[in-house]
């Protein structure tokens, strides 16, 4: 599998940036005024690595990965600034043919409910052809011995018989394979998932996750993952963007993430979820809810300092940038050295 | 803590503020319109003795189908009775079939509707029998039912009120149906409250709105079927006026007294129109898929 | 907080071990029959609950985990009489819950709550706070008059650590974790003894997970309550239960102290089960994880034999003949834990958690 050449990559396929976003604003246009889901948003995947986009309901996770396809709904969302580069093609400067050539085809999506993101009405053959269909000159015979193959691949069994089988009549993690052998068919360079074993049970989520990493293994495409579980985090990614109330608030290496967070947001999730370490009463909680959108409209300073024990009067009145802890990790806050001296004295 | 609490409930309360406002707005032209039409004939009906200029019954077969003019606003017909006053008198038949019939088919319906959807053990043998109702075409049954009654304007009523009951019963039942589905009805049995509580303050007052919104189309095909009744003759006795036999009396003279069946028939029009775009408007307004447009 | 008609649990005692027994449930089964055609003939039974034994002791918190389909959330509704059991008995303090009658049962709903996985549905949208909180203390006469109660519904706001103030709000009008401490408060309104907590986080956001988690056992500190705790996830079950059991396609599998099931489980399920929970931390190399393969079998046909036996490594041919009873083994510490399984002397198992490397010995 080769990769073209980038304007940002050197010609080392591993360090080919085959995604880069730079300054995504992602904004929902409602009557209560205009909500910033995304606000100014940068990062970048190589080949063959998977970053975990992470945060919680209303972070902007979900927006940002719909608008790296231009999904997002439109009413009311609309992508009012930025660049998406996919091997150094803006798709924001894209016709809207030229965009549809893409998805599902230089890029693919998973998504976290499959009963729904699959069509109700055609079988897992027909669907999965299509995707061939659309995107190459295979003829029908070709692309139905190509689909057969990959559900294969995913871990299909029995794939010929599965071939006339409807969405409804797999379980779910029989239709999360589908959808992830739909997605790789055509050989995408950039894979997104979002939420992918959210809704599949623990055993099947290890299923799910296993087959997620030997695919990317196999084909080399850049994965971005989107989830809210630390521990599906953990098992999957390479890197890691924390994002609170529409921005990145942090991003490292996993490992580096893991051993000292940097942000107190991330510091805090981490404390607060209970992992099979944990005794009993060690559980901190972040106090106070998940801002709304709607609530950070009139908000300076940072998003997280209602929430925040490091929080001091600075951080209410002038928002923190991005900036680097490290060479390879980077957080929004006044008081990044502060939240990681915190642990050391722990 | 405190502070985001009171930051997000806040804004919680202008967006609530400011979606109604704009649902409101939004929704003015088609509520306010129906609405206003239908107040319109509802005042007709109830001001008729002031706003009639001739009394409706008086026969003056000199003024025998007079085309409308300064004395007669809408012509008089082959008896030389004046129409218009008529026919303002004819809209207080139509809104008290149409409201009697609302009123009673709403209620029965209601009732079967909610017992059927909450007790599945009568679900099957009441709406079984509903189904059976519904399958006669409502104006052929309330002609049957009128046939073994007699003609009268209460008959008129028992027949649409038995023909439109199904109808209703079967918009309450799906409610329920779904409603009792919610988990908050079963908290409400886990705190122990009794049926007829549950029914009445968690499943009931969820019926409301689709209730509403049936109710107006039942109004106008109340007022429609009343005067299709009278039309033929089943309905409200002549000399009594009313739209349907107004109309029917000038089914004869269409050619030469075209005033005789084309006025009656607008103010059928303005009703029922009056009445769907009410209920359009209303159907947006309480659809609860609205409210999540956010 | 609520003090009046609680036996106040002694502080520093071990939960797990205080009380004496306060539930006992036998042989609980609950088939949902599977209809066709228009006559609504019954063709098949949906075996939801096939055989729950278990007994909860007062002031313990019982974790009932499996994944979805498992017949957990089932068994629960089934306790509080909220589903009618198909058989089995159920004894709350000695009273058969399966035979109170109406009047009996209405009482019942006192000494037994639930909190509910959705805080979006479980509050009736259109009653405020005040009214969601008051209407089980009016119904159940726990107060006299209007003022008495607002001050008990400000109290339970406060204990669950809401605002007063916003006692006219209606449920919409607040996040999820708030709502779940609305419908936290309306069960505590009757000061129950027991309370199903049917997956009451996984609704929320993470860092929400942990406030409503950490409420929940400090008000079963404060009150003495008993739990019931139904959840999927096994590392908030581990972090709040004192026993674990764990159910698969209807029967409970393993039941055992908390530390003991995750250290050294018996049955081939429940490993699989902790070795397939996603660890948040990175540098922790799961090796020897068991990926248990296939799906979990339809309730409406299971297979024969143990439940388990087409996804256990360990099955052989009495597995698929012979269903395994729920039989206390013992462990090497003396203790006992309940496993239904043949094989489960034989049978080398690893665990998860701090110290423990492998389990079975």
């Amino acid at each position: 599998m080769t990769y073209s050449a980038t304007g940002f990559g050197s010609q080392d396929q591993n360090n080919a940036k085959v995604l880069q976003v730079e300054n995504l604003e992602t904004h929902f246009i409602t009557r209560a005024g205009v909500l910033k889901a995304v606000d100014g948003v940068s990062f970048h995947i190589h080949a063959g690595e998977t970053v975990a986009l992470v945060g919680e309901s209303g972070c902007g996770k979900s927006v940002t990965a719909l608008s790296l396809l231009r999904l997002v709904p439109n009413p009311p969302g609309e992508i009012v600034g930025g660049r998406i580069l996919l091997d150094g093609d803006d798709l924001l400067e894209m016709s809207q043919s030229e965009i549809e050539d893409v998805r599902g085809d230089r890029a693919a999506m998973i998504f976290q409910e499959p009963l729904t993101a699959l069509n109700p009405i055609l079988n897992v053959g027909n669907q999965l052809s299509e995707v061939i269909l659309r995107h190459t000159k295979a003829s029908k015979r070709e692309a139905r011995a190509l689909v057969l193959d990959m559900l294969k691949r995913v871990g299909i069994s029995d794939p010929e018989s599965r071939l006339k089988a409807y969405p409804h009549q797999l379980s779910g993690g029989m239709r999360q394979r589908v959808m992830i052998a739909m997605a790789l068919l055509a050989n995408p360079a950039l894979l997104i998932a979002d939420e992918p074993t959210t809704a599949l049970d623990v055993t099947i989520q290890a299923q799910i996750l296993e087959l997620m990493r030997d695919m990317r293994d196999q084909t080399g495409a850049a994965v971005l993952m989107i989830t809210h579980d630390l521990g599906v985090v953990a098992e999957m990614a390479d890197r890691v963007i924390v994002m609170y109330a529409g921005r990145i608030v942090e991003s490292a290496p996993v490992r580096t993430l893991f051993a000292s967070p940097a942000h107190p947001y991330t510091l805090g999730l981490m404390r607060s979820t209970p992992n099979l370490t944990t005794q009993r009463g060690e559980l901190s909680a972040i106090p106070g809810l998940v801002p709304t959108l709607a609530a950070l409209k009139d908000m300076e300073g940072c998003r997280f300092a209602p929430r925040c024990a490091f929080a001091s009067q600075k951080c209410r009145e002038h928002e923190p940038p991005l900036e680097n802890a490290s060479n390879d990790q980077s957080v929004r806050c006044w008081h990044w050295d502060q939240v990681l001296a915190s642990q050391v004295a722990v | 803590m405190q502070n985001g609490e009171a930051n997000v409930s806040a804004t919680a309360q202008t967006s609530k503020r400011v979606s109604l406002l704009n649902r409101l707005y939004g929704l003015n032209g088609r509520i306010l319109f129906g609405g206003a039409l239908v107040l319109f004939i509802v005042i007709l009906a109830i001001a008729a003795p002031l706003l009639a200029t001739h009394d409706p019954l008086r026969v003056r077969m000199s003024d025998r189908l007079l085309p409308p003019s300064f004395d007669n606003w809408l012509g008089t017909d082959n008896n030389g009775r004046d129409v218009y006053s008529r026919i303002v008198y004819g809209a207080r038949i139509s809104v008290l079939v149409g409201s009697a019939v609302v009123i009673l088919s709403t209620f029965f319906g209601t009732l079967i509707g909610l017992i059927a959807g909450y007790y599945r053990r009568m679900d099957g043998p009441m709406m079984r029998f509903m189904d059976a109702v519904m399958t006669f075409p409502s104006i052929l049954l309330a002609i049957a039912i009128i046939a073994a009654l007699g003609a009268s304007a209460q008959n008129v009523i028992i027949a649409l009120t038995v023909s439109f009951v199904p109808h209703t019963a079967r918009v309450v039942r799906g409610k329920v149906l779904s409603v009792r589905e919610e988990t908050y009805v079963e908290s409400a049995r886990a705190i122990g409250l009794g049926d007829t509580r549950i029914i009445l303050r968690y499943i009931l007052p969820n019926t409301l709105a689709p209730l509403m919104v049936q109710a107006t189309f039942i109004l106008a095909l109340a007022i429609i079927a009343e005067a299709g009744l009278s039309y033929i003759g089943a309905g409200t006795p002549p000399p009594t006026p009313s739209w349907g036999n107004i109309l029917a009396d000038g089914r004869a003279f269409l050619n030469n007294a075209w005033w005789m069946t084309t006025f009656p028939g607008i103010f059928i029009m303005i009703s029922v129109l009056g009445l769907n775009i009410l209920g359009d408007g209303l159907r947006d307004l309480l659809d609860p898929r609205m409210e999540n447009n956010r | 907080m609520i003090e009046k008609g609680h036996q106040v649990n002694p502080m520093g005692q071990m939960p797990g071990k205080s009380g004496d027994e306060l539930l006992r449930v036998t042989g609980l089964k609950k088939y949902f029959p599977i209809t066709a055609g228009v006559l609504r003939r019954v063709v098949g039974q949906v075996r939801a609950v096939e055989d729950v034994t278990l007994s909860i002791r007062s002031g313990e918190t019982l974790a009932l985990v499996g994944e979805s389909g498992c017949g957990k959330s089932t068994t629960g509704r089934l306790l509080l009489r909220l589903l009618e059991a198909t058989s089995g008995d159920i004894s709350f303090e000695g009273k058969d819950i399966r035979k109170l009658d109406r009047r009996q049962l209405r009482e019942m709903r006192r000494e037994m709550q639930i909190i509910f996985q959705d805080p979006f549905s479980s509050l009736h949208p259109r009653m405020t706070v005040r009214n969601l909180i008051a209407e089980p203390i009016a119904f159940h006469g726990l107060a006299k008059g209007r003022s008495e109660i607002d001050e008990q519904v400000d109290r339970l706001m406060e204990t669950v650590g809401l605002s007063p103030a916003n006692r006219n709000r209606y449920p919409h009008e607040f996040s999820g974790g708030q709502r779940q401490r609305i419908g936290i408060a309306r069960g505590l309104a009757v000061r129950p003894k027991f309370i199903v907590c049917d997956e009451p986080i996984s609704a929320l956001d993470v860092s929400i997970q942990a406030q409503v988690l950490n409420l929940l056992s400090q008000l079963q500190r404060d009150n003495g309550l008993t739990y019931l705790f139904i959840s999927h996830d096994l590392s908030v079950v581990r972090y709040i239960s004192d026993r674990v059991a764990v159910m698969y396609l209807g029967s409970i599998v393993e039941m055992a102290e908390t530390a003991k099931l995750f250290a050294a489980p018996r049955h081939p399920y429940t490993s699989a089960l902790l070795s397939a929970i996603p660890v948040p931390d990175p540098s922790l190399e799961r090796a020897g994880r068991v990926i248990l393969e296939g799906d979990v079998p339809s309730p409406s046909n299971p297979p024969p034999g143990c439940a388990f036996n087409p996804r256990c490594q360990f099955a052989e041919s009495r597995c698929r003949v012979e269903t395994p009873k729920l039989r206390p083994i013992a462990a090497p510490d003396g203790t006992s834990t309940q496993v239904a399984c043949h094989f489960a002397e034989k049978i080398d198992l690893k665990g998860v958690g701090p110290n423990v490397p492998a389990a079975g010995q």
